[in-house]
């Protein structure tokens, strides 16, 4: 710990110019929220939001909510939370107010992250999510695997990182190469994925220590991502 | 025979009158008077046609007066007033008058500035300064773009778009005014900690046109970099936006930044600390939570959370205020060196983007635009300020009182004036002389 600079809760003292310490405002926080919605069963990965909060904490200096939020789609209180993950397993229709949500929230800049709970590109969550996301925002398009998102803090080489539970026998069995995204403004608007991050995330949080390499690492450079374009 | 004389006497003298009477009130358009003065009717602005230039040369050169007067209803324009002036300074005596109303001066008073915008989108901001009630019309090259009826003093347009010269018009005066070119430095230094104040700040700074540098700490040793960050100075930087204490450690160099002519944004979280004190326009008083509902209203600013600005330096000024109890300070700005310093009380703007009404995300856009345009550096200010002989077709009625002097009538009726004014005297002599030979002669024929 060194003399000019120490770190508490909820600001940072900090030394200035001329040696007197001031106390640093509290910055907001970051929230990780979960979208509900009213079909399907958005709530399929638990343990999710706990991890990532984790993770975000563990490697980086960016001031985090120790909880995680879930917010409706279908009020306007999902516009306070600009990066929003939404999962599911079963058939999403989305109501005309969670489309007007989700629009709005698009178009002011929010980022929606939409993972497929079964990794399946034939099954029922992917094809009605696709659906809607093209009816509401536009058609998803391969985003490339040389994307900043992949090097926006951790480096991925080859792209979004491999799940251990794409090759698990269950969905399409497949390794899905790249993400899909819809952007506005050279932004991401919308990232969607088939590698069922939402089992390879919601694991119990004291498996975490038994693990070679964390898997949640990528959710980090989507948060940084978001934060940062 | 007598009364022959005695009837053409009363002729002479009823048409002697009638001439007077008809002379002082039509007055002719040019002509000599007793003691070598040319007058000249009115002179229009609108209508600065070859015939009135033509009517002044001729009036000077080919009918041998060595005095002009000018009796005018409105401006005369840039070309006559010119004209006049050459002729003044080459020997003759020129002069002017209303013609029209007592109130000339004041009626006619019109004078406009326009200034490039600082702004990536180009465009000029026009300010007007004229009597409250006159109607205006803005024009450029391409004709007319706007007319208003001036309810303050004045009135200003803050236009987009490539046009540089733009012509004012009252029903008295026309002004015309170019704008310099505007200056090339499009880059604004950030300083904020990650979150998503600062990534909106960036997306509408970049949506307006701007380039921003910053880099975003993430953890220790690791940033994410906007643009190119550099060393802060006016080569490369139009304003620097200090959202928080990430600006503390390059205070020093920010400073020197300011007074060098550069602009500054302060919020609350970076105007707080003593670090930056020397260059804010006030104190940072108590942090206040939005109003609830605010951020869809017609004060979407409202709704966000405020600090105000207190304990004002004596150089601040206000540029606006909350609508809060009190009124406190919201925005205000001061000179500090050649630059200019904004502290803002607002924070998190980024909820008015994502939570307000239909237009927010253009109005959160255009209300950073503005901010910024209220500060941001432009070489444009050293052209501005050289050194003026005239004031120039910006200011018509200005620029007449500097060439040729204050009206005539200005300092009270005189000699030459009144006798221009009134009935020709040979007439009213020739009348007395008729009338007075008639009575005479009837009273010595014994007529009654």
């Amino acid at each position: 710990m060194s003399a000019d600079r120490v770190r508490t809760s909820p600001g940072d003292v900090r030394g200035n110019a001329t040696g007197a310490l001031e106390l640093e405002p509290r910055r907001s926080p970051f929230v990780f929220a979960t979208a509900q919605y009213e079909s399907g069963d958005w709530d399929s990965a638990p343990s999710l939001a706990g991890n990532i909060i984790d993770t975000v904490a563990r490697y980086t200096s960016l001031a985090v909510e120790p909880q995680g939020a879930m917010v409706s789609l279908s009020s306007d209180d999902a516009l306070r939370y600009p990066l929003l993950f939404l999962t599911g397993h079963l058939p999403v229709r989305f109501t005309s107010q969670e489309g007007r949500v989700i629009q709005r929230y698009v178009e002011r800049g929010g980022l929606l992250f939409i993972d497929d709970h079964n990794h399946d590109i034939d099954g029922a969550f992917h094809k009605t999510a696709t659906e809607e996301i093209a009816r509401l925002v536009g058609p998803l398009q391969p985003l490339p695997n040389n994307h900043v998102l992949y090097s926006s803090f951790f480096t991925f080489v080859d792209g979004p990182p491999t799940t251990s539970h794409e090759l698990n026998g269950w969905g399409d069995n497949l390794v899905h190469e790249q993400l899909l995204a819809v952007t506005r403004n050279q932004r991401i608007s919308v990232l969607y994925s088939n590698k069922d991050y939402s089992s390879e995330w919601n694991f119990h949080p004291d498996n975490k220590r038994f693990m070679g390499v964390d898997p949640t690492r990528f959710a980090v450079n989507i948060i940084v991502y978001a934060l940062t374009h | 025979m007598r009364s022959r004389i005695e009837w053409a006497a009363r002729v002479v003298a009823l048409v002697a009158l009638g001439a007077a009477w008809w002379m002082w009130q039509f007055p002719p358009s040019v002509g000599r008077s007793a003691s070598n003065v040319a007058v000249l009717e009115t002179v229009s602005a609108e209508a600065e046609s070859d015939s009135v230039l033509t009517a002044i040369v001729n009036t000077l050169f080919t009918s041998g007066q060595s005095a002009l007067r000018l009796s005018v209803s409105s401006v005369p324009g840039q070309q006559t007033r010119a004209l006049l002036h050459a002729a003044q300074d080459a020997g003759w005596r020129v002069e002017w008058r209303s013609g029209v109303n007592a109130n000339f001066m004041a009626a006619n008073a019109i004078a406009v500035s326009a200034t490039a915008r600082t702004d990536p989108d180009g465009g000029t901001v026009i300010q007007v300064a004229a009597p409250t009630g006159t109607a205006l019309t803005l024009s450029d090259s391409l004709g007319w773009i706007d007319s208003v009826l001036v309810s303050d003093r004045g009135t200003y347009w803050n236009l987009s778009g490539d046009a540089r010269a733009f012509r004012v018009a009252s029903p008295f005066a026309v002004a015309t005014v170019g704008a310099s070119a505007q200056s090339p430095v499009k880059r604004i230094r950030l300083f904020a900690a990650t979150g998503w104040e600062s990534r909106f700040l960036l997306n509408a700074l970049e949506a307006a046109g701007w380039t921003v540098d910053a880099d975003f700490s993430i953890a220790p040793r690791v940033s994410v970099t906007a643009g190119s960050p550099t060393t802060i100075d006016t080569a490369r930087y139009a304003a620097v936006v200090a959202l928080d204490s990430s600006a503390w450690r390059q205070a020093a160099a920010i400073g020197r930044f300011v007074r060098s002519g550069g602009g500054l944004v302060l919020f609350p979280g970076s105007a707080r600390g003593a670090a930056l004190a020397p260059l804010r326009a006030g104190g940072v008083g108590s942090a206040l939570a939005g109003i609830p509902g605010a951020l869809r209203s017609a004060l979407p600013t409202e709704g966000l959370a405020f600090t105000p600005v207190t304990g004002l330096a004596s150089d601040a000024v206000v540029m606006a205020r909350s609508a809060r109890e009190g009124a406190p300070v919201a925005v205000a700005a001061r000179r500090v060196g050649a630059g200019r310093v904004i502290q803002i009380g607002f924070e998190q703007t980024w909820e008015w983007r994502m939570l307000g009404g239909d237009n927010a995300v253009l109005d959160h856009r255009d209300w950073w635009r503005s901010m910024l345009q209220r500060v941001a550096w432009s070489s444009v200010a050293a052209v501005e300020e050289r050194w003026m002989p005239l004031p120039g077709n910006a200011a018509p009625l200005a620029d007449l009182v500097a060439r040729l002097g204050p009206p005539a009538d200005a300092y009270g009726p005189d000699s030459e004036t009144l006798a221009n004014a009134a009935p020709p005297v040979w007439l009213l002599v020739v009348a007395l002389t008729a009338l007075l030979g008639e009575w005479w002669s009837r009273r010595l024929r014994g007529a009654v």
